[in-house]
């Protein structure tokens, strides 16, 4: 089998993969789910907003699944709605919640030693971070997708994603250095 | 994860430890939620088709849009539904000057107009101008009067002796109010000599009826009739009127100064036959208040 017809053979797998991810409601939340809580824990934070916002995302996305015509783009369609929809509970939530929650959820257990370790600095700077800078450093660095296609799954320009990114770097390198 | 950090940590290292939190934490979430397999079950009973179908949910919207209307057409009294048992019904053809069926009959609440003053407008709704009473007045004071105005001013051909026309205007009271007449007061045409008029009051507790035919008038009632004035002596838009008035006792009749219930009628007979005719109200009485 030569190059081109592997991949040409790898595109029907593909998309025979996903015809039977949407034939049925079972085969479709299996396909998906672990993934997308995952993504959106990353965004919201909070357990419960991750299950709210992806099982809403599901919900609205088996509806609409003869709008897939390409099998490929399933994913980042799904990534899409998870992370619109962990955005919108977060800022559903309001503020005071949303900060409540993140302490709660983001520091579960106290520090072992009086010096803080890079993990526990860092975990807690990225807990501050805004949910728009989350959700660019989640599927960035975390879901994989370059800054290109996180613009493209965001809806926003390549620069905005660019600079949020560059944005959140800074903050966190900041407060590294500061505590260190 | 227990080492020091370099102030000066590059982009990769960043990345890296940021990856390494990011992936701790949501497998952390991801352990603690809900499994696949409750999340599909939930959505499929969410998303599950109702069993009766959207034509069928479209029509119990419908039946139900149409019995809010029933019940409120019900409610408002628009119609009446078939357990509640139909009155007979009033009759609204001519049934003579003191109708059988006025027990049934609602009070309308006639309209103050000035102290003692009341009126109620019934409307162009006689078979005839002639006989069409327009508007009701009422008045106590000193001495009860009623006013009927009428769409057309009776014509003086139509009331000779011998003639087989004859007009009649009349009102008819129910003083104690228990919706049976107790008098009836009445003026016609029914004279031997042209132009004079007939007019009387019966007590229809005791059959006692007093009358005069032609002059002088004033006793039992005194009046203005209509035909008594040709059209030009009306000041414009003035409707011509047939007036009641006693000038004190209202013998035969036992009346107070407000009679409590009373309504109107005009008549015009050919042939002994009454061929034109309206009451006002159609089938209720007239009062201070409703009842």
């Amino acid at each position: 089998m030569t190059e081109p017809e592997a991949l040409a053979r790898a595109d029907e797998i593909g998309a025979e993969s996903v015809r039977l991810e949407l034939e049925s409601i079972d085969a479709f939340v299996h396909a998906h789910y672990p993934r997308l809580i995952r993504l959106a824990s990353l965004i919201t934070r909070d357990g419960e907003q991750a299950q709210d916002a992806v099982q809403g995302a599901l919900e609205r996305a088996w509806r609409k699944r003869g709008d897939v015509r390409e099998p490929a783009k399933l994913r980042p369609w799904l990534d899409r709605i998870v992370a619109r929809e962990a955005i919108r509970q977060v800022r559903g939530s309001g503020f005071a919640q949303f900060a409540r929650r993140e302490s709660e959820d983001w520091i579960p257990y106290a520090p072992a030693t009086s010096e803080p370790t890079e993990g526990l600095i860092l975990r807690e700077a990225l807990g501050r971070l805004s949910t728009k800078h989350r959700a660019v450093v989640a599927l960035h660095l975390y879901a994989g997708y370059s800054v290109e296609e996180t613009a493209r799954v965001l809806s926003v320009p390549f620069d905005t994603v660019r600079s949020r990114l560059r944005a959140a770097r800074e903050q966190l390198r900041r407060e590294l250095g500061e505590k260190c | 994860m227990t080492q020091r950090i370099q102030p000066t940590i590059t982009d990769e290292r960043l990345d890296g430890l940021i990856l390494q939190l990011l992936t701790e934490r949501a497998e952390s979430v991801a352990a603690s939620s809900l499994p696949a397999e409750t999340v599909a079950d939930r959505m499929a009973t969410r998303l599950r088709p109702s069993p009766y179908g959207r034509t069928w949910i479209v029509l119990a919207a419908a039946l139900l849009l149409v019995a809010m209307l029933i019940g409120g057409a019900i409610a408002s009294g628009a119609i009446r539904p078939p357990w509640i048992p139909t009155p007979a019904p009033i009759e609204r053809s001519w049934t003579g000057p003191v109708r059988t069926d006025s027990a049934a009959f609602p009070v309308i609440a006639m309209e103050p107009v000035v102290e003692d003053r009341y009126m109620w407008t019934d409307g162009p709704d006689g078979s005839a101008p002639l006989v069409d009473i327009d508007l009701v007045e009422t008045g106590g004071g000193r001495r009860l009067q009623w006013n009927l105005s009428l769409g057309d001013v009776p014509s003086t051909e139509s009331s000779p002796n011998g003639d087989e026309r004859i007009t009649e205007y009349g009102l008819v009271l129910d003083d104690d109010g228990d919706g049976v007449a107790n008098c009836h007061i009445g003026i016609n045409d029914d004279t031997p000599v042209p132009g004079d008029y007939r007019v009387w009051v019966t007590n229809l507790e005791t059959g006692v009826t007093q009358e005069q035919v032609g002059g002088p008038y004033g006793i039992p009632i005194d009046f203005a009739h209509p035909g008594e004035f040709r059209p030009g002596d009306y000041p414009p838009g003035t409707a011509p009127q047939m007036r009641f008035f006693f000038l004190g006792s209202a013998a035969p009749c036992d009346l107070g100064l407000e009679p409590v219930r009373f309504y109107a009628y005009a008549t015009v007979k050919e042939q002994g036959r009454v061929v034109s005719w309206d009451y006002a109200p159609d089938a209720a009485w007239l009062g201070r208040r409703a009842e």
